[in-house]
């Protein structure tokens, strides 16, 4: 946190030092070139000097007489109170050459004063009757040193308002005749000037030296503080106080590059709230609105005679005369500079201009803010969202240290990076051993399914195309102290991209010592009820056979009842057992390939047995295309499933009805329906079918045996082949329903050779 | 005529099935648990062996795998009548070498066919008679 600080900080002030020297040297090429285009505006313009002379110059005639020398002479070539002349002077230069082609012609050239490397420039002072030469020098290191904030600061007490600008260039006036009467040369063009134009001079000197000491002091100000609105506000102070101005604001553009906001105002009654103020003018509006649209620095004389002025109705002040600059960075307009004076005709073009210089300085403040709070604004989302991400992480992590279940998670590279405090437990192993190892180094620790368990994550690992993203892995891992636990491993994938694995551990001894137990009761219970039947059955069958002696009709006729209710029992309990043996996974499939037709036709004899023995005659029509291809199967579930469904059908459909079954390919699977013509299934009860114990209320429904279990159990054993089944119907009564469902076809291939070895025990067995 | 051994120890579903055997024209050899049942096998050899499983003494898985592993009897074909109706249940039965297993509740009628089924089909029924003659 503390480097984004001071990073931004330092770039900052470097940024401000380069940005002086940019200035100062910008400077000095525009003077050049402005006395070059002998503008009267800017004619003999001087080049910088600075207070702590550190820019030396003099003013040469033709002739080769120095008319003026500045202190900054003296020190420079070290002269101790001797006069300036050119053959002193060049004396102490190295090579002397460059020297004198100076101050014989425009130019630039370096040359050796000693231990330091001087530049030197000459520009030309076009004169009445001659041009004199203006030379002047600095040390190359100055550079260097002004990129310096401290040396800036020193600077800054150098400029300290007591430094009396004028009096200097009042002594450069009074100094100029007394050097030019004591000049040797009495034909020398200085002497000869009017002191009218020395005064001219002298003003404009004066300028170029006010408005270069009131740009270091602007950029002073700019670069001293990192409080935008501070800057703003003393950059302003020192502009209207140079300028002369009595009201001074400086208004930026906001966010939405709509509206603009007074940041900082000088001579106003009241200051400024925090933040600023909008300004009351919107951004097309009056003069503000001409400097936006035409990004340019306007100068007015009287305001009231310029039609961009507007009055504002209720302004207690009286503003005359008025100056303003656009702040502009590049392309971009981010404020607008204005300076006001309660007379007319205050400012002048050479005012508006340090204006705009100033304005622009103001653009480069107002853009370094700008990135500063950008940085500072980043830095902070960047660290709430590192703080956020940070509770976020250790909340989670917490989370899978206090769960119950056992936790590993490996990395990439399968390096276990996460092993809870329940994994220990199960495991008997601490983490200190585990954490930042590879999966590997446990093979040997745990039997041979978790080997497979092992293996599948380094398979995974190893090969990131290893898995499809619903890939999981479940098996059960016995260890030495006898316990079982269950283990789920999972990839973990984020857009598609393989970050590890996680295992989840259960300890499921407990679970398998009550489903042992389950079991049991299971078998006990199926034994003590089947005993008891065994015996009522068995009676009253023999009974019914006659062969214990004749019975009345009466008596044969109760007994049948007896018969049927004993019938209906036994179903029942076998389907509960068959249930609950489903649900508990004790029932294993034999998969074999089964020829379906052949099944449906063993299935048809039984239902034709149960015609006749309920003496109702039922039509059946059954479609079966010539040829279908095996499915894969046990024989035996799906003759239960087809007697059970065809059962159904016989059972709810009236006397004389239709039951039709129809079996056709479709992909890989074979798709059977059985429709009849009965009593049909309400939509409302369509999805409740499947359920356990749920019986429709129908009449025939509750008028036939039955337990509300064969669904359940058809719907099951249909699901353990892969198989789906649903239901439709209209449920008006007599227009039926129809149940279908699939089974897949055989593929030899996806038959896995254990499924191949049980179906050759099976054979085996059977034969 | 065929000798059948039946080993029941619950006495109303020993007399059902000794009623139904002879019904059907079978002579019975009662056996009411485990170890009665091998002693009369062994000592009687009858022609088919009837066996419930949960019986006191021997199950009748104990007495199937006797009975097959001694050469004098391992030819008669044994049935198991249970009401056992575990999957692992009736493979054990398969696997101590039973010809069929049969599940309580069950029909008299039924059984009697079974039962002739397996008998006419089998040298042993012939053995009888010349043993008879």
């Amino acid at each position: 946190m503390l480097n984004i600080n001071t990073l931004s900080l330092g770039a900052i002030f470097l940024l401000s030092g380069l940005l002086v020297y940019f200035l100062i040297t910008h400077l000095i090429r525009y003077i050049a070139k402005s006395s070059r285009k002998s503008n009267i505006k800017y004619q003999g313009t001087l080049p910088v000097h600075l207070p702590n002379h550190s820019e030396a110059y003099f003013l040469v005639e033709p002739g080769g007489n120095i008319i003026y020398s500045n202190p900054g002479i003296v020190q420079l070539f070290n002269l101790n109170g001797t006069t300036p002349n050119l053959e002193l002077l060049a004396s102490k230069t190295q090579p002397k050459e460059s020297f004198f082609a100076l101050c014989a012609r425009e130019g630039k050239a370096r040359f050796n004063l000693g231990n330091d490397l001087i530049e030197g420039k000459s520009y030309q002072v076009p004169g009445d009757s001659s041009t004199s030469m203006l030379v002047s020098f600095r040390e190359l290191d100055f550079e260097t040193k002004i990129a310096n904030p401290a040396y800036t600061a020193s600077m800054r007490n150098d400029l300290a308002p007591e430094v009396p600008i004028l009096e200097e260039s009042n002594i450069l006036r009074t100094k100029l005749p007394v050097i030019s009467t004591s000049s040797k040369n009495g034909n020398s063009g200085i002497s000869q000037l009017p002191d009218k134009k020395y005064q001219q001079k002298t003003h404009q000197l004066r300028m170029e030296h006010q408005r270069t000491e009131t740009l270091l002091r602007i950029l002073t100000e700019l670069s001293s503080s990192l409080d935008f609105e501070q800057i703003l506000q003393r950059t302003l102070e020192v502009l209207n106080d140079v300028i002369g101005a009595s009201h001074a604001t400086c208004m930026v553009l906001q966010q939405d590059n709509r509206n603009l906001r007074h940041l900082a105002t000088v001579g106003y009654s009241t200051p400024l709230p925090p933040g600023g103020m909008p300004s009351a003018l919107n951004i097309n509006q009056g003069l503000v609105g001409w400097i936006i649209s035409n990004r340019k620095s306007v100068l007015i004389n009287d305001v009231l005679e310029d039609e961009r002025w507007i009055q504002l109705p209720n302004s207690w002040y009286h503003h005359r005369s008025a100056v303003g600059a656009p702040i502009i960075m590049g392309d971009q307009l981010l404020g607008v500079l204005l300076l006001y004076y309660p007379e007319v005709g205050k400012f002048s073009v050479e005012q508006l201009d340090l204006i705009q210089a100033a304005a622009n300085q103001m653009a480069v403040a107002i853009k370094n803010a700008e990135l500063f709070h950008l940085t500072l604004n980043q830095k902070e989302e960047l660290s709430s969202l590192l703080r956020d991400q940070r509770v976020e992480t250790s909340r989670s992590r917490s989370i899978l240290e206090a769960i119950a279940d056992g936790v590993i998670v490996t990395d990439q590279n399968g390096v276990i990076t996460l092993f809870n405090h329940s994994a220990e437990r199960m495991l008997d192993m601490k983490r200190a051993e585990t954490i930042g190892r590879s999966i590997e180094h446990f093979t040997n620790l745990i039997d041979g399914v978790a080997l497979a368990w092992m293996e599948t994550i380094k398979v995974w690992t190893n090969d990131p195309f290893a898995f499809n993203p619903l890939n999981t892995f479940t098996e059960q891992v016995g260890l030495e102290n006898g316990n079982v636990l269950s283990v789920n491993l999972a990839p973990v994938i984020n857009n598609s991209e393989f970050f590890g694995t996680v295992s989840v551990f259960r300890d499921i001894t407990h679970l398998i010592e009550v489903d042992r137990m389950k079991s049991e009761f299971v078998a006990t219970v199926s034994h003590e009820l089947r005993t008891p039947m065994t015996s009522i059955k068995g009676y009253v069958d023999i009974l019914l056979m006659g062969v214990a002696g004749e019975m009345s009709d009466q008596q044969k006729n109760f007994l049948q009842v007896v018969q049927e209710n004993t019938e209906r029992l036994t179903i029942l309990v076998n389907d509960l057992l068959d249930l609950s043996r489903i649900e508990a996974g004790q029932i294993k499939l034999i998969l074999q390939p089964v020829d379906i037709v052949e099944v449906i036709d063993d299935s048809l004899l039984e239902i034709n047995r149960l015609t006749v023995a309920e003496k109702k005659s039922m039509q059946f029509d059954i479609q079966l295309p010539p040829e279908l291809p095996r499915i894969s199967g046990d024989p035996e579930r799906i003759r239960q499933i087809l007697i059970n469904l065809l059962g159904n059908a016989f059972h709810y459909t009236l006397e004389n009805g239709k039951v039709s079954l129809s079996a056709k390919r479709f992909g890989d699977e074979v798709q059977i329906d059985i429709s009849d013509n009965g009593v049909g299934i309400p939509t409302n009860e369509q999805e409740r079918v499947f359920d356990r114990f749920y019986r429709g209320d129908n009449h025939m429904v509750i008028a036939t045996a039955g337990t509300g279990l064969g669904l359940s159990i058809v719907s099951k054993l249909i699901s353990m082949h892969h198989g789906r089944i649903w239901v439709q119907s209209s449920g008006i009564e007599g227009e039926g329903s129809t149940f279908s469902f699939t089974l897949p076809i055989f593929d030899p291939l996806k038959q896995t050779a254990h499924l191949r070895e049980e179906y050759v025990q099976d054979i085996n067995r059977r034969g | 005529m065929f000798r059948i051994l039946i080993a029941e120890d619950e006495r109303d579903i020993l007399e059902l099935i000794t009623f139904t055997l002879q019904y059907g024209g079978y002579q019975v050899i009662p056996a009411t648990n485990g170890i009665q049942a091998w002693e009369l096998t062994r000592k009687e050899l009858p022609n088919l062996v009837l066996l419930d499983i949960r019986m006191p003494g021997m199950s009748g898985y104990e007495v199937c795998k006797e009975i097959k592993n001694h050469q004098q009897t391992n030819h008669i074909p044994v049935i198991f009548l249970s009401a056992k109706g575990q999957e692992t249940e009736i493979k054990t039965g398969y696997e101590t070498g039973a010809i069929d297993y049969i599940l309580k509740p069950f029909a008299p009628d039924q059984l009697l066919s079974r039962l002739k089924e397996i008998l006419n089909h089998r040298p042993g029924g012939d053995q009888l008679t010349i043993i008879e003659n």
